[in-house]
């Protein structure tokens, strides 16, 4: 059974992040953090980093990669879920999928990234 | 040239070549307390984000402080960005980025909530109650001294609404031009409205290099681009 969300979420008698998570609802995440009062709550999003000049370096710590690998893993699996017909290069559906992803493992009061999903922990980047 | 795609933001996080970035628009005197508590919770759990740290970031691909970074991010030039949440930046210790549409600082207060209007500058109840809306000159130059201030283009514009060289010239040059004016420092990054990629256009991912702008913020990446 899944939980719902009637309005913004993380709100007062609504769920959280982590309760949508751990009732499996994807769908109640995206509508969740597309449902923030954007007068009084910021719109959290991990960024990737390109350098238009050459590559980055690899990350030098175990934290920071496994961190990217975990977010790597649930990128794959909120897109999946929410996004399966999108083509590789729809940046619409790219940031649909980014932004449940930062809704739910970086906001305040989201699930940490050390959920059974993604079977990663790190802390860094 | 990095373009936004599934297979781009798996090998970016991969890497882990990722920032947090948090995305806030009007903070309004009657939504501080929120604000301050969500701000809060970012400083207890996050470092802040300097422009050297983000340049060191990018030149070892290494974070480098105990905790993660977050970028909070203001968009537009509200007054109320001035007023309400870099005091609480301020106070929690953490730093601001700040994109300003310059053109709408440049605006004569009592055509300000039109500017906002006809330029896609969402408004709060609160802003339309009469006075300034926008921050004005003293205001960027003040917190230029604490956190990072760069233009969002002069007229809070897309790349695909800049045809001319003239368009050009004002909504990528010129806006940087006025606000390192004030500043009297680097504007290191520029933003399209609607947060568009570097990699879209040819000739605007030009102009925007040309002006000399170390980044380009967008919705699923931060460009390096000088």
């Amino acid at each position: 059974m899944s939980a719902t969300v009637s309005g913004p979420s993380a709100h007062e008698g609504e769920p959280s992040a982590a309760e949508l998570l751990a009732a499996g609802d994807i769908l109640g995440l995206m509508r969740a953090c597309h449902d923030r009062r954007l007068e009084r709550e910021g719109i959290p999003m991990v960024l990737g980093l390109a350098d238009e000049r050459g590559a980055i370096p690899e990350a030098a710590t175990a934290a920071q990669l496994a961190e990217g690998r975990a977010f790597a893993e649930v990128f794959e699996r909120y897109s999946a879920e929410l996004v399966p017909w999108a083509r590789n290069d729809d940046e619409g559906a790219v940031i649909t999928a980014m932004q449940v992803l930062a809704y739910t493992h970086f906001a305040p009061g989201a699930a940490p990234i050390s959920d059974p999903a993604s079977g990663t922990e790190g802390s860094h980047a | 040239m990095t373009r936004p795609s599934f297979d781009a933001q798996r090998e970016q996080l991969q890497r882990g070549h990722f920032i947090r970035v948090v995305n806030y628009h009007s903070t309004p005197r009657g939504a501080r307390d929120e604000l301050a508590k969500e701000l809060a919770g970012f400083a207890r759990d996050y470092a802040p984000v300097t422009l050297d740290d983000l340049d060191r970031l990018f030149e070892t691909g290494t974070w480098h402080k105990d905790k993660p970074g977050v970028i909070p991010v203001f968009y537009e030039g509200y007054r109320n960005s001035v007023t309400v949440a870099a005091p609480l930046c301020d106070e929690l210790g953490l730093t601001g980025w700040f994109p300003i549409a310059t053109s709408f600082v440049d605006c004569e207060p009592e055509h300000q909530e039109a500017f906002a209007r006809a330029h896609w500058i969402s408004l709060v109840e609160e802003d339309t109650k009469g006075g300034r809306i926008a921050m004005n000159w003293d205001e960027v130059a003040e917190i230029s001294k604490r956190h990072v201030v760069f233009p969002h283009t002069a007229h809070h514009e897309g790349f695909d609404g800049v045809f001319s060289d003239a368009d050009l010239e004002r909504e990528v040059v010129e806006s940087k031009r006025q606000l390192e004016a004030v500043t009297g420092q680097e504007a290191p990054a520029f933003v399209w409205l609607h947060g568009s990629s570097y990699g879209q256009s040819p000739r605007h991912d030009q102009a925007v290099r040309d002006a000399g702008y170390r980044y380009q913020f967008a919705n699923t990446m931060i460009h390096r681009i000088n």
